[in-house]
C-alpha cells in the first residue's frame, strides 16, 4: 500500500506527563522511541495542573504511604484496585524526589524541605485529622513536570512527531498491536508508524460535557481507538465532576481555595457542607461536595436569579491572604466571572473534570481484557498510562493530586515493562496490510463532498445531551433517554460532511475524527451508567441511592457492540492487609 | 481581503488549558479579522509562548518582555472583557 512508513522499537501516542515519563524511561535505556502528539508536547493538558502531586513525605504534618493508600481506597469508594494503589502510594515519595532531581522546582518550606498543602480527602492515621500531602511547584506543577520531562526526552534522543494525529491502531490476526496510522496535520498525509510496542497516553475525554474544565484537545482519542481495536473500555460511568467550576463557564476554582479556608454557602447563607460531611465539611471528597451542591440547587436553595449555582465565599480570608495565596483564583474570577472575590463570593457549580474510566490495564501498564483463557489476558504489544488508562487507582472517584502521581508512577512502570518486553521481542512482526487499509478507510470516509450535517453542531448537541442526561444526578429514565439521544446523534454522524477538503492543516478533518471518538465514548459512558444500578463515587443514581457492594463491587467493561460485562475489583494489596469496604463518611 | 485566521493559526490556538482555549476562540471568531498585517505576525509570534506564560499575559499578571506582543495581548484581553 502506498503510504509512508517509519519503524521504531516503541511508539508512544500522547506527550503529556504520562507519555513523556514512559518515553524517557525507554529512551534512557536506549530504545528507539517515537512520540506522537496532536499539539506541541508542552501544550498537552498536563500543563493545566496547578494544584500539585501527592506523596506522603510528612514534611508538614505526620504522614506515611499506608495512610495515603487508605485515603485513595476510600476515596475510590472501594472500586480502586488495591494492588495498584499500594504500588502507587509506595512509589510516590521516590518519584517526587526523582522529579526534583530532574529539575522540577518544588516549592519549599523555610527549613528547605518540599512544601506540602492540604487537599480534599487526605487524612492522618486512617481517617483521622486532615493531612498535608500535596507537593507543588508554585501554581505551575503540571507545567514544570511537563517541561522537565520534555527537555530530558530531547536530551535522550526521543523522536517527536509534533502535530501528528493518531487515527487508529494497527493489529494482526493473532491480536498483536503493530503500531498506528497517524496523520501529519500540516501536510494532510498519513504515515504508518510500525513499532514492537505501542503505548497510549492520550489523556481524558472532558469534552464529552458542555461545562468542563478541560482543554479542547481532550477528546479521548486513544480510548476510542482501543475500543475500535476490539478491546473493551472500563468503568466509563465514573466521570468526576469538580465541585467548584465557575458557574456557566466551567473553569476550575481549585480545591486549594477551600484548603485555605474558603467555604460554600447556599442562598440562605448557610454553610451547607456541615450537613453533608460534618467532619471534613468543604474538604470532603469531590463527589460528595459535587452531589451536595447539586442537591442544594435541586431542592431550591441555589443562588442567583435562576437558582442554578451556589457561592464560594472567601471574603472572610481578607484581602491580604487572597492576594498573597490565591492570586490566580482572584484573576480567574475577575476575568471569567467578572467578580472580585475580595468583595463578593464566586458563583460555582460542578463541572466535568476527570475521566476515571478508560483503557483497562494492569499495574505494568499492559492493556488487559477478558478472554476464554483468562479474566485479564494481556494484549501483546499494547500499553496505556495516564488519564486514558484505568489501572485502576482512582476507582469510582479520584482524589485531587493523585493524577499527576498516577501518570509519573505508571508512566515509569510501563516504560520499565516495555524495556523487558523489547529484550524478548527483538524484531518487528510482519505488517498486517488489511488493518492498515481499515485505518485509511476512516480517512477516506471524510472525502465525500455532498451536503450533510455540520460537525460543530453535532459536537455541541452531544455535549448538551451528555450534560442533561448523564451528569451528577442519574436515573433509569434519564439515562435510557440519554442512550437513545446519543444513538440518534451517532446515526446523524453518518451523514456529516466536511466543508473544507484541502489537505494542508485541515483542522476540520481533525475535528471530525475527534467527534467520532467523542460519540463512541459518549455512548460507552451512558450505557455503562445505565447498567450500573447503585450509587458509588462519582456515579450517583437517584433511584439506587446506596452503594451495593454485594452486587456491584466490580468493574464494568463496555464493548463496542454495546455489551457490558464485569470483572472483580482487585481487593488484595501487594503486601499489606486489604481495606474492606466501609461506609464512606467524611 | 480575507483576513480570517488560517487553519494553521486556528490549530496553534489549541492549547493545554481551557482558559486559553476560551480566550483564543472568542478572539479568533470575533476580532482576529480586524488585525493589521503586523498585528497578525505578532499574534503568530505570541502563539509560540509557553501556555503558562500566555495565561499570565492574558490574565494581566505580567506583560511579555517582547514589547511588540503587548498590543495583541491587550486586544485579546479586551475581546474577552467585551463578552459576558
Ligand atoms: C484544570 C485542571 C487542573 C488539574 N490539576 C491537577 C492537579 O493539581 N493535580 C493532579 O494530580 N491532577 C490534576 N489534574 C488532572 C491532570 O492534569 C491530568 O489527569 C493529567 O495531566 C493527564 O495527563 P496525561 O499524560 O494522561 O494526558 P495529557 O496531559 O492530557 O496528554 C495527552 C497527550 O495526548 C496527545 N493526544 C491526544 N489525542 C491524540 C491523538 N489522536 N493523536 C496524537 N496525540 C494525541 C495530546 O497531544 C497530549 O500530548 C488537573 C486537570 C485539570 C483539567
Amino acid at each position: 500500500m502506498n503510504i509512508e512508513r517509519r519503524k521504531f522499537d516503541t511508539l508512544v501516542i500522547g506527550a503529556g506527563g504520562g507519555g513523556l515519563r514512559a518515553a524517557l524511561q525507554m529512551a534512557q535505556a536506549e530504545a528507539k522511541v517515537a512520540v506522537v502528539s496532536k499539539v506541541f508536547p508542552t501544550r498537552s493538558h498536563t500543563v493545566a495542573a496547578q494544584g500539585g502531586m501527592n506523596a506522603a513525605l510528612a514534611n508538614v504534618l505526620p504522614d506515611n504511604w499506608h495512610w495515603h493508600m487508605y485515603d485513595t481506597v476510600k476515596g475510590s469508594d472501594y472500586l480502586g484496585d488495591q494492588d495498584a494503589i499500594e504500588y502507587m502510594c509506595r512509589a510516590a515519595s521516590h518519584l517526587v524526589v526523582e522529579l526534583e532531581h530532574a529539575g522540577v522546582p518544588f516549592s519549599r518550606l523555610d527549613n528547605g524541605k518540599i512544601y506540602q498543602r492540604a487537599f480534599g480527602g487526605q487524612s492522618q492515621d486512617f481517617g483521622g485529622d486532615q493531612a498535608a500531602r500535596t507537593c507543588a511547584a508554585a501554581d505551575r506543577t503540571g507545567h514544570a513536570i511537563l517541561h522537565t520531562l520534555y527537555q530530558q526526552n530531547i536530551r535522550s534522543k526521543t523522536h517527536f512527531f509534533d502535530e501528528y494525529f493518531s487515527i487508529d491502531l494497527v493489529k494482526d490476526d493473532e491480536g498483536y498491536i503493530l503500531g498506528a496510522v497517524v496523520l501529519n496535520i500540516e501536510t494532510g498525509e498519513p504515515l504508518l508508524i510500525e513499532a514492537k510496542t505501542t503505548l497510549i497516553a492520550t489523556g481524558g475525554v472532558g469534552q464529552l460535557f458542555r461545562t468542563n474544565t478541560n482543554a479542547r484537545i481532550n477528546t479521548g482519542d486513544g480510548i476510542a481507538m482501543t475500543l475500535r481495536a476490539g478491546i473493551p473500555v472500563q468503568d466509563m460511568e465514573f466521570f468526576q465532576f469538580h465541585p467548584t467550576g465557575i458557574a456557566g463557564k466551567g473553569m476550575l476554582i481549585t480545591e486549594g481555595v477551600r484548603g485555605e479556608g474558603g467555604y460554600l454557602i447556599n442562598k440562605d447563607g448557610e454553610r451547607f457542607m456541615e450537613r453533608y460531611a460534618p467532619h471534613a465539611k468543604d474538604l470532603a471528597s469531590r463527589d460528595v461536595v459535587s452531589r451536595a451542591i447539586a442537591i442544594e440547587v435541586r431542592e431550591g436553595r441555589g443562588c442567583g436569579p435562576e437558582g442554578d449555582h451556589v457561592l464560594l465565599k472567601l471574603e472572610h480570608l481578607g484581602s491580604d491572604v487572597i492576594k498573597k495565596r490565591l492570586p490566580g483564583i482572584r484573576d480567574m474570577a475577575m476575568t471569567f466571572a467578572h467578580i472580585d472575590p475580595i468583595k463578593e463570593p464566586i458563583p460555582v457549580f460542578p463541572t466535568a473534570h476527570y475521566t476515571m474510566g478508560g483503557i483497562p490495564t494492569n499495574r505494568y501498564g499492559q492493556v488487559v481484557m477478558p478472554t476464554e483463557q483468562s479474566a485479564e489476558e494481556t494484549i501483546p504489544g499494547l500499553y496505556a498510562v495516564g488519564e486514558c488508562a484505568c489501572v485502576s487507582v482512582h476507582g469510582a472517584n479520584r482524589l485531587g493530586g493523585n493524577s499527576l502521581l498516577d501518570i509519573v508512577v505508571f508512566g515509569r512502570a510501563a516504560g520499565n515493562h516495555i524495556i523487558d518486553y523489547l529484550k524478548e521481542n527483538r524484531t518487528h512482526r510482519p505488517m498486517n496490510e488489511s488493518s492498515v487499509k481499515a485505518a485509511l478507510a476512516r480517512l477516506e470516509r471524510w472525502d465525500k463532498k455532498d451536503e450533510g450535517e455540520n460537525i460543530d453542531v453535532l459536537r455541541q448537541e452531544l455535549q448538551r445531551v451528555m450534560e442533561d442526561y448523564c451528569s451528577v444526578f442519574r436515573t433509569e429514565e434519564i439515562l435510557a433517554d440519554g442512550v437513545k439521544k446519543v444513538k440518534a446523534l451517532i446515526a446523524r454522524l453518518d451523514n456529516a460532511r466536511l466543508r473544507d477538503h484541502s489537505k494542508v492543516f485541515n483542522t476540520a478533518r481533525i475535528e471530525a475524527f475527534e467527534l467520532e471518538n467523542l460519540m463512541v465514548l459518549g455512548l460507552a459512558t451512558v450505557e455503562s451508567a445505565l447498567a450500573r444500578k447503585e450509587s458509588r463515587g462519582a456515579h450517583s443514581r437517584i433511584d439506587y441511592p446506596d452503594r451495593d457492594d454485594k452486587h456491584w463491587m466490580k468493574h464494568s467493561l463496555y464493548f463496542e457492540d454495546g455489551r457490558v460485562e464485569y470483572k472483580p475489583v482487585r481487593t488484595k494489596p501487594l503486601s499489606v492487609d486489604s481495606f474492606p469496604p466501609k461506609p464512606r463518611v467524611y | 481581503m480575507n483576513n480570517l485566521p488560517s487553519s494553521k493559526i486556528y490549530w496553534r490556538c489549541r492549547r493545554g488549558m481551557a482558559e486559553l482555549d476560551m480566550f483564543f476562540q472568542g478572539f479568533l471568531n470575533n476580532d482576529y479579522q480586524r488585525l493589521s498585517k503586523t498585528e497578525r505576525d505578532d499574534f503568530e509570534q505570541l502563539l509560540t509562548c509557553h501556555d503558562n506564560d500566555l495565561l499570565e499575559y492574558l490574565m494581566g499578571r505580567t506583560t511579555p518582555s517582547e514589547s511588540n506582543l503587548i498590543n495583541v495581548v491587550t486586544k485579546i484581553r479586551q475581546s474577552a472583557n467585551s463578552k459576558t
